[in-house]
Order: structure tokens, then sequence, then C-alpha cells
């Protein structure tokens, strides 16, 4: 490019404006507060007070959910648990979905959303960053009928201050073809070291929370690395973990991330083994394909999902009115039949279309999820409680995860 | 005065528009590839550091960034075979009364949704999908499954402008060649590609930017391969300077590109 | 270029081939918006008509294509100014860093879109939103469309400048006519095709635009690509996102047929 001299110092003046607009530009950074007050495994949380009463509604509420969580019946005017509460609450709801817990956080900080569905490894970098706030539970009425095995959980509380209200829960299981895999496998092993026949017909998890299932899965099979907690890695146990998963890469058909991938992957045998969800094993029988899910002998990895409140939310009363109402026995047990998965509220069990789904989904059975390490956010303060040694945090995950994918 | 006074109105809202929205929100953008972040809450931190480009440097993304190249060069290359003799045909072979239909036949998939036609390469490419059942194999979920998408994704925005070109090369340019005893092929060579390159070169602006930055088609057909396009979204929440140092290479890239492109004339030509 | 008849047969099967790899994929989609498999597997194992009954019933996609239809027209009316004022001001006028303008206004659509939308979500979150009050929604959607927009405008009113030359604008002024009378009397009325061949493609590129999109809308805009991402990827929603794309595949016959009405001899010279 040709430069003249005007042409330079225009250049300067660009660029000192532009640095200004930065300085004045990023108000995300600011740094964790300090007044916050630290958790037990030196976690920071900034100091945000609960909701101590709620007020007049605001007239709408922002909502951030996993997709199938909040239908309001503009895709299917059957499927609507959201008009009826519009109308008796004056809340008018704005429901915007997200595909990634990565893409949840990124959406929640732009300060916009009232209220959002996350997973566990989201709930502990909303807490931290301030994106949501303590959550008053008196102000929740049906708070009350939630299963007490979900409450107070370290991916929704921090030191016994509640952040959200659970929403449901499920396993991430085995899914295999009945007519391709044999004998039909009962550990992880087959996805991992034992693929045999299976080789280039494995799928698995596209997103760096994948490790845990890894790290799961070692905890067994190679109980001297010492694994206690799948979230909490040391650095020689995630290069253990990232070994693992690299020599997998080789056995992968593709990685999946969104549902319909997985379901016909399954259906045409490109893929055979892999992990899944409940819900998405149902559609594959559903429409057909011989597969079959299970929960392997070394437990899983899995969600509980948790109702938080933004911090910036100018919403707040409808927010808890929303949540109160999503919880509530009937609506959580219509949003845990269309989703497939576990209600949280004890109450929905009553309330199912299919009299089984509670059964199905293994809703009140405690033993079975007590094999389930539900997902949680990896931090440098090692979640097992060991302090003699740091932990690696979840942005060190998701670069193990790129080399993974890339190796 | 009144030169300089009009000169101003007409430039002025461009530019500003251009210039603060624009080159303004870039701009944070990469001063954030400096900058550092916490490593709990992931949030950005303004403290100087080169960690993210030299990061970028190492063989992992450096892999990454070789790899989205090779895509991008492919399609465009691929596009570049295609539209030139399909354009030609258009132009100058079929029957002047088809063109029009011809024109539309190309603009049309330009209205079918992006998602769904790339979701419909899934039905294309899966074993017996519409591909394996035609022709008994399929290259599956990979490189090619997604070079060859790409391709059929931009194919409209390669053969729009090559096709103009031919309309506005003057019949008599050919028959001069000809008359002055040129075969078709030298006059194809020597005639028609010179006055083609600026359009292909328009041309390739949309297909080498399209594939460069592209993640969704990817991540729908791209079995376990890993672009720039979905290394930048999978650290943008985690880790937004690195996601911008991520972004500040596809920049430089194209930047290199448009320069380069430039010199033919194509800028005028898109 | 005299060509033989075997190069022309040649090229003729060339093209044929060359629009059934553009129209399978079509067809595929078609015929899938009848697949009785909810997860549209192929050879679909038997044909309804249940997909077509749910998208009628359904108010998202409508919704969506009005929020769409909406933040293209916003989009291409201030491309249209703007990119108008850019290339008269190029055309008309000798001055430093011409050259510079030429490469930004093309850079909105030669970068990445996630790049760009990456930096326009940070400016909604820290300048629009906290200095003018302004969240994510429809006007921020219409802000980064117009943005990448401008040059479609841009490039086809440039090239009608060109081939003019200011000869009758320099005849008006002659006359004694302001320079708005001269643009309202001479320079709009010879503009006029090739502005509207550049709203038609500026919109039909801000239509189908997803990436930016996606960092740019807020909770309560919804575009209809947005939409199409929601439910693509759920088993219950994606046979009727295939019943909305043939949908907009028929549609889009209107915008193309347009072109070639109002474009009609200069079809050729509309340019991307």
């Amino acid at each position: 490019m040709r430069t003249s001299k005007k042409s330079l110092r225009g250049t300067v003046g660009t660029v000192a404006a532009v640095a200004v607009l930065a300085l004045a530009g990023c108000g995300s950074s600011t740094p964790t507060t300090p007044g916050g007050s630290a958790a037990p495994g030196g976690m920071q949380v900034p100091d945000l007070k609960a909701l101590d009463k709620l007020g007049t509604p605001e007239g709408q509420v922002n909502v951030l959910a996993w997709p199938g969580y909040v239908e309001d019946g503009s895709n299917d005017p059957k499927v609507d648990w959201v008009s009826d509460f519009e109308k008796s609450s004056g809340c008018t709801v704005n429901v915007k979905t997200f595909g990634t817990s990565d893409e949840a956080v990124q959406l929640m900080r732009t300060g916009q959303y009232d209220t959002v569905s996350a997973s566990g490894d989201a709930t502990l970098r909303l807490i931290a960053a301030g994106d949501v706030e303590p959550v008053n539970t008196s102000l929740i009425p049906n708070y009350a009928d939630i299963f007490d095995a979900l409450k107070m959980k370290p991916w929704n509380s921090v030191n016994g201050v509640a952040y959200g209200i659970p929403h449901g829960r499920g396993a991430n299981l085995l899914m295999y073809r009945t007519d391709l895999v044999k004998p039909a496998p009962d550990s992880w092993a087959a996805v991992f070291d034992q693929v045999g026949a299976q080789k280039g017909k494995v799928t698995a998890y596209d997103s760096p929370i994948y490790i845990a299932d890894a790290a799961l899965y070692l905890m067994t099979a190679k109980p001297e690395l010492g694994i206690k907690d799948p979230y909490a890695l040391d650095e020689k146990q995630l290069a253990a973990a990232v070994d693992l998963l690299k020599a997998q890469k080789a056995n992968i058909s593709e990685y999946w991330s969104d549902y319909l991938k997985e379901v016909q992957a399954f259906k045409n045998g490109s893929t055979t083994i892999g992990t899944t969800w409940q819900v998405i094993a149902n559609v594959a029988q559903g429409e057909k394909a011989p597969v079959e899910a299970v929960l392997p002998k070394e437990g899983a990895t899995g969600w509980s999902d948790t109702w938080m409140v933004g911090a910036k939310s100018k919403n707040k009363t409808c927010a808890y009115k929303f949540i109160d109402h999503i919880v509530s026995p009937k609506v959580n047990a219509q949003i845990a039949e269309y989703f497939g998965e576990a209600p949280a509220n004890k109450k929905a069990c009553a309330e199912t279309a299919d009299p089984n789904h509670c059964k199905v989904f293994h809703a009140e059975d405690e033993a079975y999820f007590s094999k389930v390490r539900y997902w949680n956010t990896p931090i440098t303060a090692c979640l097992d409680g060991r302090t003699d040694v740091k932990c690696t945090d979840y942005a060190t995950w998701t670069k193990a995860w790129t080399e993974i994918r890339n190796s | 005065m009144r030169h300089r006074a009009g000169l101003a109105a007409l430039l002025g809202p461009p530019m500003l528009w251009l210039v603060v929205v624009y080159l303004g929100a870039l701009a944070v953008i990469f001063a954030t590839a400096f900058w550092t972040t916490d490593p709990f809450t992931n949030l950005v931190l303004r403290t100087f550091t080169l960690e993210n480009f030299r990061e970028l440097l190492t063989p992992t993304y450096l892999g990454i960034i070789g790899r989205t190249l090779l895509i991008a060069v492919l399609v465009t290359v691929l596009c570049m075979v295609i539209a030139i003799p399909f354009a030609f045909f258009m132009a100058r072979v079929a029957p002047r009364r088809y063109r029009g239909l011809l024109l539309a036949a190309v603009l049309v998939p330009l209205w079918a949704s992006y998602l769904v036609k790339a979701y419909a390469w899934r039905t294309m490419l899966q074993p017996e999908g519409v591909i394996d059942s035609t022709f008994g194999a399929t290259p599956g979920f990979g490189l090619t499954a997604v070079v060859l998408t790409l391709t059929y994704l931009w194919l409209p925005y390669m053969v729009l402008p090559v096709y103009a070109a031919f309309e506005r090369l003057p019949e008599s340019h050919l028959e001069a060649s000809a008359d002055l005893g040129g075969r078709p092929w030298t006059t194809f060579r020597r005639v028609v590609l010179p006055s083609l390159l600026p359009a292909v070169a328009a041309g390739s602006v949309f297909t080498f930017s399209l594939s460069l930055g592209d993640y969704i088609a990817v991540q729908i057909i791209g079995g376990k391969l890993q672009v720039l396009g979905t290394a930048v979204l999978q650290n943008i929440t985690l880790d937004l300077p690195f996601a911008a140092a991520l972004g500040t290479a596809s920049v430089v890239i194209m930047v290199l590109y448009l320069l380069a492109v430039r010199r033919t004339g194509a800028l005028e030509n898109l | 270029m005299r060509l033989g008849r075997g190069a022309k047969l040649a090229l003729t099967a060339f093209a044929t081939v060359v629009l059934t790899f553009v129209y399978v994929p079509l067809l595929v989609v078609g015929v899938n918006s009848f697949n009785s498999d909810r997860t549209f597997g192929w050879p679909p194992p038997g044909f309804t008509t249940k997909w077509w009954e749910a998208a009628l019933q359904a108010q998202g996609p409508r919704d969506a294509l009005l929020t769409s239809v909406k933040a293209g027209l916003g989009a291409t009316a201030i491309a249209l100014v703007l990119g108008t004022l850019l290339a008269l001001a190029l055309a008309r006028y000798d001055f430093f860093g011409k050259h510079a303008v030429s490469i930004l206004v093309v850079l909105p659509i030669a970068l990445p879109g996630i790049v760009t939308g990456v930096a326009l979500q940070s400016v909604i979150q820290n300048v629009l939103g906290p200095v003018f009050g302004i969240g994510a929604g429809l006007f921020t959607i219409i802000v980064g469309h117009a943005t990448f927009c401008i040059v479609i405008a841009f490039n086809n009113v440039t090239a009608r400048l060109r081939r003019l030359g200011g000869s009758l604008e320099q005849a008006s002024a002659d006359l004694g006519a302001r320079p708005f009378t001269t643009f309202r009397r001479v320079t709009f009325p010879l503009l006029r095709s090739s502005l509207l061949a550049g709203a038609l493609l500026a919109f039909a590129l801000s239509f189908d635009e997803i990436v930016v999109t996606t960092f740019t809308a807020g909770p309560e805009s919804q575009t209809l690509p947005i939409w199409i991402f929601n439910n693509l990827f759920r088993p219950n929603q994606a046979p009727v996102v295939n019943v909305v794309a043939v949908v907009l595949i028929v549609l889009s016959v209107i915008p193309v047929w347009l072109a070639q009405r109002l474009g009609g001899a200069d079809a050729a010279e509309s340019r991307l």
C-alpha cells in the first residue's frame, strides 16, 4: 500500500481514537471484587445479595435455556408451558436457546438475560464471574418439593449459599448398536482401550467436559493415578486422560454435540458405539434403530441443571415467578418428558403423561444416580479437597481438548 | 471550498459508520489479544502478554491454520474450475432466451437456508445416503466432505461475477482473435482469461473468505475435523484473548489476500 | 469465439452436471420434508404430510420470517444510502486514502463472520448498552447486517457511475441546477436499476446470515436462520425445518423474478 505522510498521520489518529475506545470499551473485564468471600477451595465469590422479597412483576423475563426446556407453543401449539404463565403472572417470556454450556456462559455474560438453565460445567464460572447472584429459595414455594439429593450441591451452591434451583438430571450413557456390537458392552473400555471391531465407529461428546469421561474411566482402569473426582485432575492425571483421548481419536468416526447428528449416525451405522443421553437413545429406538443405552459398571458422568438468576437482571420478580412455575410439579413433568430427563420435583412423577417416565429415567432411583458424577467446572483449587497440588482448570481443559481434536 | 464540503458530506456518514462501528469494534477485539484471562472466571484481565501469539505458533495451531488455508484454497480452486466453463456456457453457448432462466437457477439456491443445505449434505454423504447408493461409495465425513459442501455452498458467489465478465466481453474481441487465426483454445487463453481474471479474483474473495471463517458446516459434516473457525468458537467464552489472537490470524490472512487480489483490479469487480 | 459442435456439446453436458450438483441436495431437502423418519434417515422409510401440517400451524417460523424481513429491509436501506454516498465520493473526488477506503468497505464481508460478530458484540455490550441504553435486538441485527451489505450497494453504484461518466451531471450543473437537484433529477434516475439490483443482493445476504446474527441478536429477536439453527438439531423439529426450507426455495422465485424484471438487460451488471 502506498503511504503518504498525510495518511500516516491519519493512521496515528485512528490508532489513538481506537485506544480510547478500547479503554472505554472493555467493561466486561472487571476483576473479581476485592470484597468477595473466599470458599474453602480458595474460590473467590463476588459479594452479591439474593433478592429478599418479590416486587411487582416487571412485565417480561428474558430466559436462556437448553433447547426443549422452555417451549412456548411457537413450534408446536400443543407443547406450550409458557402461555398460561404469561397470562397469570403478567410476565412476557422471551426465550433464547443455546447449544453448549460455553455458549450459555457467553450469552449470560451479556447481561441481557434474567435467568438461565445452567449445567454444572457452567454454574461455577457464572457464579465466580458475578454473572449470577444467590437465590432466595424461600421465594420459590416449589423448592420444598425438589429431591434433596439435588439441593445444595457443589455445582449449585457456594459456602452454603444457594445459587440456583435444580431443574432435572440425567446420565451420559453408553449407547451401542445391538446388532453390530457383540457381546453387549458393560464398561467404558469399549470406547477407550478395548474398541476391537468398532474401530472407526466410536463417537464422543464434542466438548472439553468429555475429558471427565476419560478420567472417570481411568479411576478404575488405572487406580495408581489416584483420581478421586473426574473434575479434579492435577497435571499428571490430566495428561493421562489426554493420552487416552488422543489414542481414542483414531477410533472415532465423528464427535457429536447435537442429537440429530448422533441419531442419524447410529441409524445409518457410521457410528456403532459411544456416549449418549437417554433422550437420544429413546429417539433412536423410536425410529427403529437397534440400539441400547446402558450405565456402565464404572458409573458415568451426568448433568444436573440449575435455574439461576442474572446479577444484572432488571426483571427479577418475573424471573423468580418464572423459575417457580418451571419447577412446579406439572410443568416440570411436561418438560422432563419432552426433553427426556429425570425431573427435579418429587411430585412431578405423579404428573407425567407416561406413568413409567420416572422409572425409565430413574428419577427416584438414588442408587442409580449415586453412580453418576454430575458435570462440574474444574478449577485450580482441587474440587476433591486436595491442597498439596494444583488442579487443572477448565481453560486448560479447553486447550487440551483442542489439542486432542487436532492430534 | 465547495469541493471539500461536498466530499465531506458524501464521505462523512459512511466513513463514520465503517470506522467507528466497524474498525472500532475490530480494534477492541484485537487489543484483547494482548490481554490475559482470569483462570477461573475466564474474564478478561487487562494485563499485557504476548503469550496468546506465542501459543498460536505451536504446532497444534499452525496445523489448524494450515489445514484451514488448504480447505479455503481447494474450495476456491474447485469453484473456479466449475464456474468458468459453466458461466461461459451460460453467457456464450446457451441460447439467449434461456440465459435469464439459467441465471435464476444459479440464484435460487442462495435463498435456501445455508444450514438446511449443509444438513442436506449429511444425507448426501452418509453411508447408504444419496452418493453412496448412487456411486457405491462415499467419502464420508471429513476434509473431503467439507471441501465438497463448501464448494457447493459458495459456488453461486463465483458464478455470478464470472458470468458478468463473460457478458461484458465484446464479441468483436473474440472474432478479431479468431480472424487473426487464433484457435478457440488460444483465444480463450490469450483474450478471454485476462479479461476474466478480475472477475475470478472477485469471486475468490467470497469463496476464500467464507471458507476461511466457516465453522457451522464443518461441525455438521466435518467429522472430527478441526479448523480455525471451530477453534475460535471453542475459545470465545473461555479465553477471549486467545480467540482474538486466532481471529487476528484469519484477519491477517484475509487482508494479505485482499491486497494481493487488489492488484488484479478485483475489488472494483466485486 | 466459434466453438465446434463437440466443444458445445461438452459444455452443455458439463452445465447439466453442474445444475444436477446444485439441485440434488435441494431435492433431498424436499423429499425429507415428507420423510416419515424424524431424523430423516435415508432412504426414507415412508412418507407423511404431518411435518407440513405442523409447519402450517407453527407460529415460530412465521414470526422469525417477519423479523428476518424487517432486518433485511432495514439493513438494505442503510446499506444503500451509505454505499451510494461512498460510491459518489469515490467516483467524483480525489482524496488521500482513497485506496484504503476501497479495502475498508470490503473488509466487513471479507473477514470471517465470527470475527465481525464477536467485535460487534463487544461494542453492543460495552458501548451501545451502557452508554446509549441500546441492548441487542432487531436494531443491532440491522447494524451488523448493514455493515457487511454496504459493499454490495457500493459496488453496484460504482460500476454504474463508471459507465455513465460525469457528463450528464456536468450538463445539469451548467444549466444552473443545484447539487441536490442534479442528484434527484439526473443521477438518481440513472442509478435506479443498479440500486435495485444491489438492494436485492443485499437483502439476500442479510436474509441468510447466521454467524454475525448469532452474536448481535437479543432475546426477543429471532431471525429465520437463528430459528432454523435452534430447531434443526432437535429430532421433533428438524423435519419442520425442512418444510420451511422448501417454502423458502419456492418463495425465492419472487425476488429472483423481480431481479430479472427490474434488472432486465442489466442483469449481467449486477454485482455481488
